[in-house]
């Protein structure tokens, strides 16, 4: 057979060139595939690693969607939180139990308590506490706290002024109020009103309500004598001088038998003069104190004859009978008014007292209310504290108690509706003289320190102040009058 | 039958029946007297304040007599609750006795004049004070008034605003509350002169001076003294009247003892200066009826 291979291996020519040709083609192919096929093999790789590097990108992209689902998850979650935290304040509701509190208490007039209950009882209903008010009277409170706190049977809650705060902050009887003035903010109140409270910076009460000495007088006369508006003490004066015409009527009212010299406390601030410093030092014998006694003795003289012997409450009497043109008396004769001649408060205006050494003037009676040391449950105060502030409540509370107090609440002070309400718009020109003496007056023990305050109670027992002034009136000189005073004060600190 | 106690005598049964009987007596007088003298005479040596509970009383031994002693504020109350003890007890024993005589006579409508005289004692302290404060009011009181209208002042008088008219009215308030006890008493002491003696006097030509001055004072003097030592103690220890009137003022010129017992003790609560002037009162009270007893004593020895 021609061009086979023989089974012994041999080829023909043909045949072999043919194989020749067909393994030079292949190799010829292979060599140039070889050659191509290596730069091809290397191009593939690249391709190849890009669509790896975009399944990377991918799976970041899909990090990504997971970390969407766990953020689905915890908006998810919210809502589960809601729901416990509801479950939370359900259980407290159901878990908080009334509380009984205790509060001693000096009001004892129906329509006061009667305000006042109710005032309380809206603000426990918030707090879940329940007042039990015990009636201390004015003169009892002072020993029965004291007696209370050696016994520690103090009351939860106790009023009190502001020489009676600043010493019983001394004696760890009142606790400090930062808890509930935190939570009712201390913007409320004005700075003056709030200070009173304030003892190196921590204040111990709330302010309740007011009570300033502003000065009365007799706008119609005024207009009939063609009269300036009295803005300073020189300018009452000589009011007062202008319109005394006895036994008619009579240009002043100097009253000092009322166990607080009112008065007095009045006309010495107004002249920067205090029985004390704020240390506690005695500081009666005082430029200032002579000049108050000058101007006190001035008025003495187109006075009542006697005047300096008798109550405020004589003072109103004349006034309301027309035998006064100008007295010095509290908001809370505006009450008086209204009961009984109200036709004549269109014949009275009121303007704070001025002041003379421009630092302080005239006095304000405040109310304080205070939390004690041994109470059980000073959160549960705070909050009821709080919610007696609460404006509404307040402002309710001032709207429908006794007439003649001057609201703390600088919000009820800017309320149109309180202004306007019935019962306050007949006496609004006069309670607003007493928020504005409030700004500037003499807020009790604020100026005396601990020591001092505690020590006021004794000058003011024995009338050395009241006195003072009734040598002035009975002709001592000012200067030994202030001296007398002077070693009498100096006596009180020395005992103490 | 025999009452006793067994085992025991009659006369000792007798006896503790007695204390027994006393007993309760004692015992009352002891718990509501001697204990709440003794323990404020006992409080007068300590410096005690209410105004400081937690601290213990100090013992300070004469110290708060001291401070007293040389206060001389202290020595211008003690010469007013003198001056006012002296006055109204010398102006109610000689109206008193005024009055007493005259009732004393026969005339008609004497039990209307007995009556009405005893209305001041029966008329509450506190009401007479208010009475008294309008009647010497400056402005409305009729008193002023009244001296306006004889042309006795030409300006009202402010009573109770200056010192020595405080004083003396305060006075004349106290004569007026305690005459009706001290007329009441007299008139009994004279009821019990016999009329003879008088009209023995009289035939004797005694004059009506004579016969008061020899008759009447010396038979009334047990009488006069009792009145005199219980009205100078009820007077010096009067709280009320000056608390209300004058409220020890004006600057301190009515200002007495028991009036500064209530002041140191209820208005600066401090016990211990309280209790030591109260201490101060009862010996001057003690001294001052001894002296007046021992007067009448004297007086009756030198004539009897």
């Amino acid at each position: 057979m021609r061009g086979t291979l023989s089974p012994t291996g041999t080829l023909s020519r043909r045949r072999l060139f043919r194989l020749a040709a067909a393994a030079g083609g292949t190799a010829t192919v292979a060599m140039i595939l070889g050659a191509c096929g290596e730069t091809e093999v290397v191009t593939k790789e690249v391709i190849k690693e890009v669509p790896v590097e975009t399944i990377v990108t991918q799976e970041v992209i899909k990090e990504v969607s997971v970390e969407k689902i766990v953020t689905q998850e915890v908006i998810k979650e919210v809502p589960v939180q809601q729901v416990i935290t509801q479950r939370v304040v359900e259980e407290v509701m159901v878990e908080r139990e009334i509380l009984d509190i205790s509060f001693w208490d000096f009001e004892t007039r129906p329509l006061g308590v009667a305000a006042q209950d109710a005032w309380f009882a809206r603000a426990g209903i918030s707090s879940d506490v329940r007042m039990n008010r015990e009636v201390v009277p004015f003169r009892e409170t002072e020993p029965k706290i004291l007696a209370a706190k050696a016994a520690g049977t103090l009351p939860d809650m106790v009023w009190s002024q502001p020489d009676a705060t600043w010493s019983w902050s001394g004696q760890e009887i009142v606790a400090p109020a930062t808890d509930a003035l935190d939570m009712m903010g201390r913007e409320i109140f004005g700075e003056n009103d709030l200070n009173a409270t304030a003892v190196d910076g921590v204040h111990y009460g709330v302010p309740q309500f007011l009570w300033p000495h502003i000065l009365y007088y007799r706008s119609d006369l005024y207009a009939q004598h063609g009269l300036p508006a009295p803005d300073s003490w020189d300018n009452i004066l000589a009011n007062a001088q202008a319109l005394n015409d006895p036994p008619d009527i009579y240009g002043y009212f100097t009253y000092l038998l009322d166990a607080h010299p009112k008065m007095a406390w009045s006309l010495m601030p107004a002249h920067d003069a205090y029985v004390f410093d704020e240390n506690g030092n005695n500081s009666i014998n005082s430029e200032g104190t002579i000049a108050a006694l000058k101007l006190a003795k001035a008025l003495d003289e187109v006075s009542a004859p006697g005047a300096a012997a008798r109550h405020e409450g004589h003072g109103r009497t004349e006034f309301i009978r027309g035998a006064t043109a100008h007295m010095v008396s509290s908001t809370s004769f505006s009450g008086t008014f209204l009961a009984d001649k109200p036709e004549m408060l269109e014949q009275v205006a009121a303007v704070a007292q001025p002041s003379v050494a421009g630092t302080g003037a005239g006095l304000a009676g405040m109310n304080i209310l205070n939390i004690t040391t041994q109470t059980d449950y000073p959160d549960r105060m705070a909050e009821f504290f709080a919610a007696l502030f609460d404006r509404p409540n307040y402002q309710e509370w001032f709207q429908s108690t006794v007439i003649g107090w001057a609201p703390t609440h600088v919000a009820v002070q800017n309320s149109d509706e309180y202004w306007g309400h019935p019962r306050i718009a007949p006496v609004a020109h006069i309670i607003r003289a007493g928020v504005d003496a409030s700004q500037m007056a003499w807020v009790g023990g604020s100026k005396y320190g601990s020591k001092g305050s505690e020590l006021l109670g004794t000058v003011t027992a024995r009338n050395i102040v009241k006195d003072m002034f009734i040598m002035v009136f009975d002709g001592e000189s000012p200067e030994d009058a202030a001296a007398w005073a002077e070693a009498e004060v100096q006596k009180v600190i020395d005992e103490n | 039958m025999r009452w006793g106690i067994r085992g025991l005598s009659l006369r000792n049964s007798e006896r503790l029946l007695g204390i027994g009987l006393l007993f309760p007596t004692v015992a009352l007088i002891a718990a509501v007297v001697l204990y709440p003298m003794i323990s404020t005479m006992w409080l007068a040596f300590f410096d005690e304040s209410l105004l400081r509970p937690n601290d213990p009383a100090e013992f300070v031994g004469l110290g708060n007599f001291v401070r007293l002693v040389t206060d001389g504020e202290f020595w211008k109350v003690v010469k007013n609750s003198v001056v006012l003890t002296a006055g109204a007890v010398a102006g109610e024993v000689i109206i008193g006795m005024i009055i007493a005589l005259a009732v004393n006579a026969s005339y008609r409508g004497r039990g209307l004049f007995r009556t009405l005289n005893i209305l001041p004692w029966v008329i509450p302290s506190f009401v007479t004070a208010f009475v008294w404060v309008w009647l010497l009011h400056p402005q409305f009181g009729p008193i002023n008034a009244f001296l306006q209208l004889l042309h006795i002042i030409d300006e009202p008088i402010a009573w109770l605003s200056e010192g020595v008219t405080a004083m003396v009215s305060l006075i004349a308030v106290y004569t007026w509350k305690g005459l009706p006890w001290t007329f009441l008493v007299l008139l009994a002491g004279l009821q019990t002169i016999p009329e003879d003696w008088y009209e023995a006097a009289k035939v004797d030509g005694a004059s009506a001076w004579q016969m008061f001055w020899h008759i009447t004072v010396p038979a009334l003097r047990y009488v006069l003294v009792i009145v005199l030592v219980l009205r100078t103690i009820w007077t010096f220890n009067s709280f009320d009247m000056v608390y209300l009137l004058t409220g020890g003022g004006p600057a301190r010129a009515t200002l007495t003892l028991p009036m500064q017992v209530f002041t140191a003790g209820f208005r600066e609560y401090n016990v211990g200066m309280s209790s030591a002037i109260a201490a101060v009162m009862v010996v001057l009270v003690v001294l001052l009826s001894l002296i007046m007893l021992r007067v009448g004593w004297v007086e009756e020895e030198a004539q009897g």
